[in-house]
C-alpha cells in the first residue's frame, strides 16, 4: 500500500429520503507486489453484508489469483461483529475453502472467533514435485480469542479423504484418516506455550506433543517434548520408516509388533530419546537379518553415554544361518554405540562372543569401530546344511581381536580358523570395500593346509582322490560373493606320506572342468584299474579381469608328435603312470565354473590322459 | 639447515612428480568409444551383436585334455578380449566392478525406460539423470521414482569412479563422467529429454 493507484468507480445507490443500501465497485487496487481486481462491497439496512474479491494476487505466491467471498447475514455494531460470517474462498491451483465463522470484538481489545466449520479441498503441486496434495479433503473446526493481550488458539482438523505427498512419505487419507487437534497460548510477551498437540492417524498409532515456542521464530527456536505410540509397527514402517530408507540397503525393513517413544527436541535438534519396543519382529531382507520376539529398551541422548540400554530377542537368521536368543545391553549417546556387558550370540550350535563392541560417528563418513570377538567353534555339517552347501565335517571358530572402519573399508584383524576335512582352513586380511555402498567387495587372503583329499572329494560329486592337500588363495576378491581376482594354488602338501591314489572318475573330473574329452581311461587296457598311483597334483589360476591364467606343478615333457608344452596337473607314479597335462593357460572364467558346477550332472565319464 | 634442505628437495620433488601425473594424456576418443560401449549395452542398441552364451564343451573323442581345453578357452577370449580392445591407447572397462555396475545399470533400464519415454525423467548436462517433470508422476509412486533415480544416479558415480580407477587414473572420473554425459544424451532415444549445459530442457 505504499504507492497504491486507484481506479476506482463509486456507485452510491440513493432513496429519496435514507439511505437503503450502499454499493461500492472498485475495478482495482494494486500495491507494490499486490493487486486486487473486480472489487465490490455491498451493505443493506437490514444489516447484511457483502464483500467480493474477483481477483487477488500476490506477487511472492507460487498459488495462483484468489477469488474471496465474504458475506454477513447481520452485521452489528454495538459490539463489532458478525455471526454466521460466511467465507468461500477459491485460489486458482490450490484449492477451495468454504468456512462459517462467528466474530465479535469490543474496544477494550478482546475479540474471539469461532469457527463452526471450515471444509477445505487441496490440489497442489509444488514447483519441485517434493510437496503435493490430490483432491486433499480437510474439515477444520476450532477457536481463537484474546482477552488482556493474551490469545488463545484451539482446533480440531480432521481428514475427510483425498492423498498427500511430502518428499518422500506419502499420505493416503483415504486408507488411513488422520486427526489433528491442539490448543495453544500467547501470552503478551514470552514464548507461545502449545499445551496440547495430539495427532493420530487411524491404524498407525498417535503422537502428542508440548512446548514452547517462539513466535518469530518457531523453526528455529522450541522446546518439544514429544511421545509417540506405534500399535502398528507395520504400517508405520512401510508409510513412514521405508520412505526414508529407499535408496538405503535396509530399503525393504519390516516390522511388526509395538513400540513407544519419548523424545526431547529443542531449537530443531533431538535432545533425548526414549524407546520402548515389546514383541517386535525386525527384517531387512536386503541384509537377510531377521530378529524375532524384540524386547527392550533404548536410551539415548545428545552429549554423555546413556547407561541402561537393553535389547533382547527371541530367535532370528543372519544370511541362512539361524540365531539364538540373545541380549544386548549397551549405552548410546550421539553417533557411538559402546556395549557395557559382553554378549553371546549363539549361532547353531556355537556362539559369537561380542568382548568388545564400540562404534563411534555411526552414519558419518570417518565412522570408526572397535570391535573383539570370538567365534565359538561351530560344527560345520549343520552350518553346511544351513546354507544348502554339499555336508562335510569339521569345526568353524575363529578370534577377530579387531575390526576398523576407515576411508569407506571395514579391516577386520585375526584369523578365522575352520577345522575341516581333517585339516585346516584359515581366512586372513578380510576386509570390506565400502560395505555400505552401491557395490560392497570382498578381500581376503586363504590357507588351505592338510586337507584330506578323501573327504573332500567324498563331499562332492568328483571321483575320490587320496592325498593331503595344501592351497594358498592370495589376494581374493569377490564381488557378490564370486570370486573376481585372486592368485590361486593348491598343491600336495610336502610333509604327507599318505597313500595317493586318483580314481578313474576323478580323471574324468578334472577333465570336464576343462570341457575335454572324457572316457578314454574306462575303455579298453585301462579300464581294468579302478584307480591309479599319483606323486604330485598341482594347478595355479591367476584370475583376473574375467581370465583365469592356469598353471599346474610344472612344464610337461614334448609330446612325440610335437605340439605346444602343457603343465602337468597331475604327476602319476608307478605303473600304469598317467599324467594329466593342460595346455589352456588363458581359460575363461565363467566358463570354468559352468564346467565345475556341470561335475557329477553329465553323464558317465569320458577320459582325458596323456598316457606315457 | 641439512633438514630444511631436505624437505625443499622433498617438496620440489614432490610436486615435480606430482606435474607428471597430472600431464598424463588423456585419452579422449578411447573413453568416447568406452562410453559408447557401457551405453550400448545398459541400453541395449538395435545394430548390437547378440551377447553370445555360454561356450558348449564340445568334446572330440581322440583330442587330449590340454587341446579341449585350449579351444574354449581361445573362443571364450575372443567373447572376452573383442577387436576393438587391442588398439591403443585404450581405456579399459572389463573389470569386475566395472561390469557388476553395468548389470545392475542395465536392469533398472526396464524400469527407467518408459519413464524417460514419456519425459518424466530426462539426462542431466553432468551425466546423470533426474526427474525433468515431477508433477506427471502419481503421488503413490512419487517416492518410487525418486528412489530409481538416486540408485541409478550412485550407480553411475561409482562407474565414472571405477573407470578411472580400473585404468590406473582416479584424477581422470571428472573427464570420464563428461565424456559419458555428452554420450548418454548423443545416444539417447528420439523423444528423450535431455539438459544443455545451461540446465535448459531440450527433446531429441
Amino acid at each position: 500500500m505504499r504507492h497504491p493507484y486507484w481506479f476506482a468507480m463509486l456507485c452510491l445507490s440513493f432513496a429519496a429520503d435514507a439511505v437503503d443500501r450502499v454499493e461500492l465497485s472498485v475495478g482495482r487496487i494494486e500495491g507494490a507486489d499486490w493487486r486486487i481486481e473486480s472489487m465490490r462491497a455491498d451493505w443493506r439496512t437490514d444489516g447484511a453484508a457483502e464483500v467480493e474479491l474477483g481477483s487477488l494476487t500476490h506477487a511472492a505466491s507460487p498459488v495462483g489469483p484468489a477469488r474471496v467471498r465474504l458475506r454477513c447475514p447481520l452485521l452489528r455494531s454495538a459490539a463489532i461483529g458478525c455471526d454466521g460470517l460466511a467465507a468461500q474462498v477459491e485460489v486458482a491451483d490450490l484449492g477451495t475453502l468454504d468456512a462459517v465463522v462467528d466474530l465479535s470484538a469490543n474496544a477494550s481489545g478482546r475479540w474471539r472467533a469461532d469457527l463452526r466449520r471450515a471444509d477445505l479441498l487441496l490440489s497442489y503441486n509444488s514447483a519441485d514435485g517434493r510437496i503435493a496434495a490430490d483432491q486433499l479433503h480437510l474439515s477444520l473446526q476450532g477457536r481463537a480469542s484474546a482477552a488482556s493481550a493474551t490469545q488463545t488458539l484451539e482446533w480440531q482438523l480432521r481428514t475427510l479423504g483425498g492423498q498427500a505427498y511430502v518428499e518422500p512419505a506419502f499420505f493416503d487419507f483415504g486408507v488411513h484418516p488422520l486427526r489433528f487437534d491442539g490448543r495453544a497460548i500467547r501470552p503478551a510477551t514470552g514464548p507461545v506455550r502449545v499445551e496440547r498437540l495430539q495427532i493420530e492417524q487411524t491404524g498407525i498409532g498417535t503422537l502428542t506433543a508440548r512446548g514452547e515456542v517462539d513466535p518469530a521464530q518457531a523453526l528455529a527456536h522450541h522446546r518439544v517434548a514429544i511421545e509417540l505410540s506405534l500399535a502398528n509397527a507395520a504400517a508405520a514402517a512401510e508409510l513412514y520408516l521405508r520412505p526414508f530408507l529407499a535408496t538405503t540397503p535396509l530399503h525393504d525393513l519390516e516390522l511388526a509388533g509395538t513400540a513407544a517413544l519419548r523424545a526431547d527436541v529443542r531449537d530443531g535438534a533431538l535432545q533425548q530419546l526414549h524407546i520402548d519396543v515389546d514383541d517386535m519382529t525386525v527384517a531387512a531382507p536386503g541384509p537377510a537379518v531377521v530378529l524375532n520376539g524384540l524386547n527392550g529398551a533404548l536410551n539415548w541422548q545428545t552429549q554423555t553415554p546413556v547407561q541402561g540400554s537393553v535389547l533382547r530377542w527371541r530367535e532370528g537368521v543372519v544370511g541362512r544361518i539361524p540365531l539364538g536368543a540373545a541380549q544386548l545391553d549397551f549405552a548410546t549417546a550421539a553417533r557411538d554405540f559402546a556395549l557395557t556387558a559382553p554378549a553371546r550370540l549363539p549361532v547353531l550350535d556355537g556362539a559369537l562372543e561380542l568382548k568388545r563392541f564400540v562404534l563411534s560417528d555411526i552414519g558419518n563418513e570417518q565412522m570408526g569401530a572397535d570391535v573383539q570377538m570370538q567365534l565359538l567353534p561351530i560344527d560345520l555339517p549343520a552350518l553346511c546344511r544351513a546354507l544348502g552347501w554339499p555336508e562335510f565335517a569339521g569345526t568353524l571358530a575363529g578370534t577377530l581381536p579387531g575390526l576398523r572402519l576407515r576411508e569407506r573399508r571395514l579391516d577386520i584383524d585375526g584369523t578365522l580358523t575352520a577345522a575341516a576335512f581333517d585339516g585346516q582352513i584359515e581366512v586372513r586380511n578380510l576386509s570390506v570395500i565400502e560395505p555400505f555402498g552401491p557395490l560392497p567387495r570382498v578381500k581376503a587372503d586363504l590357507r588351505l593346509r592338510r586337507l584330506d583329499l578323501a573327504a573332500v572329494t567324498g563331499a562332492f560329486d568328483f571321483g575320490r582322490i587320496t592325498g593331503r592337500l595344501d592351497g594358498d588363495f592370495d589376494g581374493l576378491r569377490l564381488i557378490g560373493w564370486e570370486p573376481v581376482a585372486m592368485n590361486a594354488r593348491l598343491y600336495s602338501s610336502a610333509d604327507d606320506d599318505s597313500p595317493r591314489r586318483i580314481s578313474q572318475r576323478a580323471i574324468d573330473s578334472i577333465s570336464s572342468i576343462g570341457g575335454g574329452p572324457t572316457g578314454l581311461l574306462s575303455r579298453g587296457f585301462f579300464s581294468v584299474f579302478d584307480d591309479f598311483a599319483y606323486a604330485r597334483i598341482g594347478w595355479s589360476c591367476v584370475l583376473d579381469n574375467g581370465v583365469c591364467r592356469m598353471n599346474g606343478i610344472g612344464p610337461a615333457k614334448r609330446r612325440s608328435g610335437g605340439g605346444s608344452n602343457g603343465y602337468v596337473l597331475v604327476q602319476g607314479r608307478g605303473l600304469p603312470r598317467i599324467d594329466v597335462v593342460g595346455y589352456s593357460t588363458q581359460v575363461s572364467w565363467p566358463v570354468f565354473l559352468a564346467q565345475l558346477k556341470g561335475i557329477g550332472k553329465s553323464g558317465p565319464a569320458q577320459v582325458s590322459s596323456e598316457l606315457r | 639447515m641439512t633438514p630444511l634442505r631436505t624437505g625443499l628437495l622433498a617438496a620440489v620433488l614432490a610436486s615435480m612428480s606430482a606435474c607428471v601425473t597430472i600431464n598424463v594424456y588423456f585419452p579422449a576418443a578411447a573413453a568416447e568409444k568406452a562410453a559408447d560401449r557401457i551405453i550400448d549395452d545398459v541400453w541395449g542398441s538395435a545394430d548390437q551383436p547378440l551377447v553370445p552364451g555360454p561356450v558348449p564343451a564340445t568334446p572330440e573323442p581322440t583330442s587330449s585334455l590340454g587341446s579341449a581345453l585350449q579351444a574354449v578357452a581361445l573362443r571364450a577370449l575372443d567373447v572376452l578380449i573383442p577387436a576393438a580392445q587391442a588398439a591403443e591407447p585404450n581405456i579399459d572397462i572389463s573389470s569386475p566392478e566395472i561390469v557388476r555396475l553395468k548389470t545392475l545399470m542395465e536392469r533398472r533400464f526396464a524400469e527407467l525406460k518408459p519413464l524417460m519415454s514419456a519425459g518424466t525423467v530426462g539426462l542431466t548436462a553432468d551425466g546423470y539423470v533426474t526427474v525433468r517433470d515431477p508433477a506427471a508422476v502419481p503421488l503413490a509412486s512419487r517416492n518410487a521414482v525418486r528412489t530409481l533415480v538416486a540408485n541409478e544416479n550412485s550407480d553411475r558415480a561409482a562407474l565414472y569412479r571405477e573407470i578411472a580407477t580400473a585404468n590406473g587414473q582416479p584424477q581422470w572420473e571428472a573427464q570420464i563422467r563428461e565424456v559419458f554425459a555428452s554420450r548418454w544424451i548423443a545416444k539417447a532415444q528420439a523423444g528423450w529429454w535431455y539438459q544443455d549445459v545451461n540446465g535448459a530442457w531440450a527433446q531429441k
